[in-house]
């Protein structure tokens, strides 16, 4: 039994996906990369079980396609930008040691 | 093979010697040796992000390299802070480049971690760690002297190098990567395997439970099977290249990893080595070189793909 199979109508559907965007939007604005990644596969597991019959799920399925990719570049980006901060301090810190160095030269 | 062999018979000669009481300094081109190999890591698992980045991400792949720069600059002091090391265990410099070498590692690296730290204290707490320790150098009179001067600094740098975020930012990219290849395969792939299942439906509506069926629902059914059998290689086709790629993101992931035991292995190392130097015992580095030549054959692995 998973979260996807008591679903039926378009209706049905249609909220689970608004629940699942939901669930997005609060990991991205927490910035926790775990439970964005969690909610990406969560999305993939929706598009997998959608059933052809329903009409709108193909739409449906485009829209989490889009906010999965969106939720892992999210993750990315936020990574990388982590590294280039060290590196700015890094950076920052060896011109300071630099100077300090100087100053004590004998 | 044979140079393997050759270097073997080196070790063990090494080793015999300092067994048998000739109180042979340490080996300490081992230990410079395995450190220009975790500094070619460092290099490869930024260059390997970086370019499985590249085919997504073009901007952020070029951020990334531009502040992969920063940990090449320190694994560079690293390289030449252990080769100058060596010179001086094998005599041909003098104990007195030891203080410079090891400034210019504290200056490449930062030496601590900046993440949440006021700027302000993080240059104290270096300076105090790197000019207290440096200024020792200058009445140090042995190596070994010198090697305990210089652990505490060297162990910050190993783990700002091999624990801190670097590594787990590096593993959070590539599980980003992950996520995004299995959604872009899923919606590259998702129409053909909806067909497959229309298909298999309807192949399984023409003969229900099992029945043989009349000839024209065979006809159909073998029709079909065939363009079931199609559809599923057309799947097979569009899947191979996101598959190809989720392959190089878990090698990536396995030399990230390897990389920071690797560091570890490093500062423990040298910790080793400066008690070899004190008791004039032989050195064992063996989890070091274990832990590098596991790294250049993920190396070796991630270039062949």
């Amino acid at each position: 039994m998973n979260e996807f199979d008591a679903l039926i109508t378009a209706a049905d559907w249609s909220g689970k996906l608004n629940e699942l965007l939901a669930d997005a939007a609060i990991a991205t604005a927490q910035r926790d990369d775990a439970q964005r990644l969690a909610v990406a596969a969560r999305l993939r597991m929706f598009v997998k079980a959608s059933p052809m019959e329903v009409s709108e799920t193909k739409a449906f399925d485009t829209i989490a396609i889009q906010a999965a990719m969106a939720l892992g570049d999210s993750v990315i980006n936020d990574a990388v930008d982590r590294i280039a901060q060290r590196s700015a301090a890094i950076e920052a810190l060896k011109t300071q040691l630099e100077d300090i160095t100087r100053d004590h030269a004998p | 093979m044979r140079l393997r062999w050759i270097a073997q018979l080196g070790t063990f000669i090494t080793l015999t010697a300092a067994v048998g009481g000739c109180a042979a300094p340490p080996d300490v081109s081992l230990f410079a040796a395995a450190t220009r190999d975790l500094a070619d890591a460092v290099h490869a698992a930024g260059e390997e992000t970086s370019q499985l980045l590249a085919e997504e991400h073009d901007t952020t792949a070029h951020a990334l390299d531009e502040a992969w720069h920063t940990r090449d600059a320190a694994m560079r002091a690293l390289v030449d802070y252990a080769d100058n090391l060596n010179a001086i265990a094998q005599g041909r410099t003098d104990l007195s480049t030891f203080g410079e070498s090891l400034k210019q590692l504290a200056i490449a690296t930062g030496l601590i971690t900046p993440a949440g730290s006021a700027a302000a204290d993080i240059v104290t707490d270096a300076a105090t760690l790197a000019f207290t320790q440096i200024d020792r150098m200058k009445a140090v009179r042995s190596l070994a002297e010198a090697l305990n001067a210089a652990q505490p600094v060297v162990d910050a740098i190993a783990h700002r190098l091999g624990e801190h975020s670097d590594i787990e930012d590096l593993l959070t990219i590539l599980a980003g990567l992950d996520s995004n290849i299995e959604t872009a395969k899923l919606a590259a792939t998702q129409p053909t395997n909806d067909y497959i299942q229309e298909l298999e439906a309807r192949r399984a509506a023409l003969l229900p439970d099992g029945n043989a069926g009349d000839d024209v629902a065979i006809l159909e059914s073998i029709d079909l099977t065939q363009s079931i059998a199609l559809a599923r290689a057309t799947l097979q086709a569009l899947s191979a290249p996101f598959d190809r790629r989720a392959e190089r993101t878990a090698s990536a992931r396995a030399l990230v990893l390897a990389l920071g035991q690797g560091l570890n292995a490093w500062a423990n190392s040298h910790a080793r080595l400066t008690h070899a130097l004190v008791t004039h015992h032989p050195v064992d580095l063996n989890s070091l070189t274990e832990a590098t030549n596991e790294i250049k054959s993920l190396i070796e692995r991630i270039r062949e793909q």
